[in-house]
């Protein structure tokens, strides 16, 4: 019985740890996404609405998933400045949105002219941003669908091989 | 500097607030209650005016005339200071930075220069700037207290001209008659295309215009004028310095409608105003000139038109 008990635990145990590495991939296609059209609605903040900057990444963030992101940047812009801001606000949470050191970068490079620029840089600053966080978001896509999968069934395989093995 | 009748109200000291963080350290230690304008300029010494002349800030965070010993202002500063005027939001202020200044929290203006950016033969944007001076404002409460007799018996508003050369007091003087007039019960409209009376900024004005006094900003004055008419039926409408004949069109427009004007225009008396507005200064019924002389905001004479 105790065996049983043993041997179910490891598989369960094994389970999880597949099942979170593939929710961490799911997590990042998730979040790159929301982080593109926050960006898209910043675009449309600054463009057309000409919302100065902190209401317009308030705006951008609301009710969307890396809301934490631009409103951390929206309260540090002034005093930080918006470079440093944008970045500490990027890199301080990509830990729990699953990014990347690449996604990182792609998504902090569009602090360096945020808001110093007329509309027009704006938007080709922005535009910039989204066409490099495109293949990242291709790739995160691509890397959820072919080892999501295998990271889950995976770790059940092998928690059921271990159990095999200790029992 | 505006000597105060009554109460001198100033808010030079916040003006460390837009400030980049390399230059604030050394402006902690100084007193800004008089001076009237802060310029930096890249690879220039930060320099502050005072009544009694220009100084510089030094690393030791004092002020001295040498010019040597003032702290050098640099690229990075300006941007800094830019970041903070524009709330890191330059686009949402570039019709202000094409037409010279941006107006800050305070009322202070914000001059700006650098290379214009020319699109159609207007200023598009200016690029590359290298230099800002900031106008610090002041207002100061009862500068209008030797005039407003003049100008209203308490039932009606006199159409009235302030006549001036630049840096006399027009501005201040206008500022404290509308604040007297929304205080007497009149429905006092700004027409301030330059946002030098009102200087309003984010929806409200650093200065104290009384419980009745509507400003439109930002607009050309002969067309804010006519606007505030239709929309917000005032009493007296204030504008500062008349030029164009649109103007003056307006003026008319207004007085037929019934709407007295409070107007300023630069001049040394009312002949030279005479000779600048032509027949149409008869669309005023009095004329108030001031002077620098023996200091600003001096009422040198109320004449009738």
């Amino acid at each position: 019985m105790i065996r049983l008990i043993g041997a179910s635990m490891i598989i369960f145990a094994c389970a999880a740890c597949g099942s979170h590495m593939s929710s961490g991939l799911k997590k990042r296609c998730e979040y790159l996404d929301a982080y593109a059209a926050s960006l898209e609605s910043l675009k449309a903040h600054i463009c057309f609405s000409d919302f100065p900057l902190e209401k317009a990444l308030r705006l951008a963030g609301e009710a969307s998933a890396v809301s934490d992101a631009f409103s951390a940047a929206a309260d540090a812009m002034k005093s930080l400045g918006i470079k440093k801001a944008w970045d500490t606000a990027v890199r301080g949470t990509s830990e729990a949105f699953c990014l990347t050191r690449a996604d990182e970068d792609a998504l902090a490079a569009l602090g360096s002219r945020l808001g110093l620029t007329d509309v027009e840089d704006q938007k080709r600053n922005i535009d910039g941003v989204l066409a490099s966080l495109a293949p990242l978001r291709k790739q995160a896509r691509s890397q959820y669908e072919t080892n999501g999968r295998l990271y889950r069934s995976g770790a059940v395989l092998c928690g059921i091989l271990a159990a095999v093995l200790l029992i | 500097m505006y000597i105060a009748t009554n109460k001198t109200v100033s808010s030079s000291r916040r003006i460390t607030a837009y400030m980049p963080h390399s230059l604030r350290r050394y402006m902690y230690g100084i007193n800004f209650d008089t001076a009237y304008e802060i310029h930096l300029g890249v690879n220039m010494p930060l320099a502050v005016y005072f009544p009694d002349g220009r100084f510089f800030v030094t690393r030791r965070g004092i002020l001295t005339r040498n010019a040597s010993e003032g702290v050098t202002v640099t690229r990075a500063d300006i941007d800094g200071a830019l970041e903070l005027i524009t709330d890191a939001s330059i686009y949402s202020v570039k019709d202000e930075i094409c037409g010279g200044f941006v107006t800050v929290d305070g009322g202070h203006r914000v001059g700006i220069t650098g290379s214009a950016v020319i699109r159609n033969g207007r200023i598009s944007f200016v690029k590359d700037i290298s230099a800002l001076n900031f106008r610090l404002a002041a207002e100061v409460t009862g500068a209008a207290d030797n005039v407003i007799a003049a100008v209203t018996d308490g039932q009606t508003v006199k159409n009235t001209l302030f006549i001036s050369p630049p840096g006399a007091g027009k501005t201040t003087i206008l500022r404290d008659t509308a604040r007297r007039l929304s205080e007497a019960g009149f429905r006092v409209s700004i027409a301030d295309e330059r946002y030098e009376i009102a200087a309003m900024h984010g929806g409200k004005s650093a200065f104290d215009l009384g419980p009745s006094c509507d400003v439109l900003s930002g607009a050309a004055k002969s067309e804010a004028m006519i606007t505030l008419l239709r929309s917000m039926s005032p009493d007296v409408i204030i504008t500062d310095e008349l030029g164009g004949d649109d103007d003056f069109k307006a003026v008319e427009k207004l007085l037929n409608c019934g709407v007295s004007v409070i107007a300023s225009v630069h001049g040394r008396g009312v002949s030279q105003a005479r000779s600048r507005c032509g027949d149409l200064i008869k669309l005023f019924d009095i004329a108030v000139v001031m002077s620098k002389n023996p200091r600003v905001g001096t009422i040198e004479d109320v004449a009738l038109l």
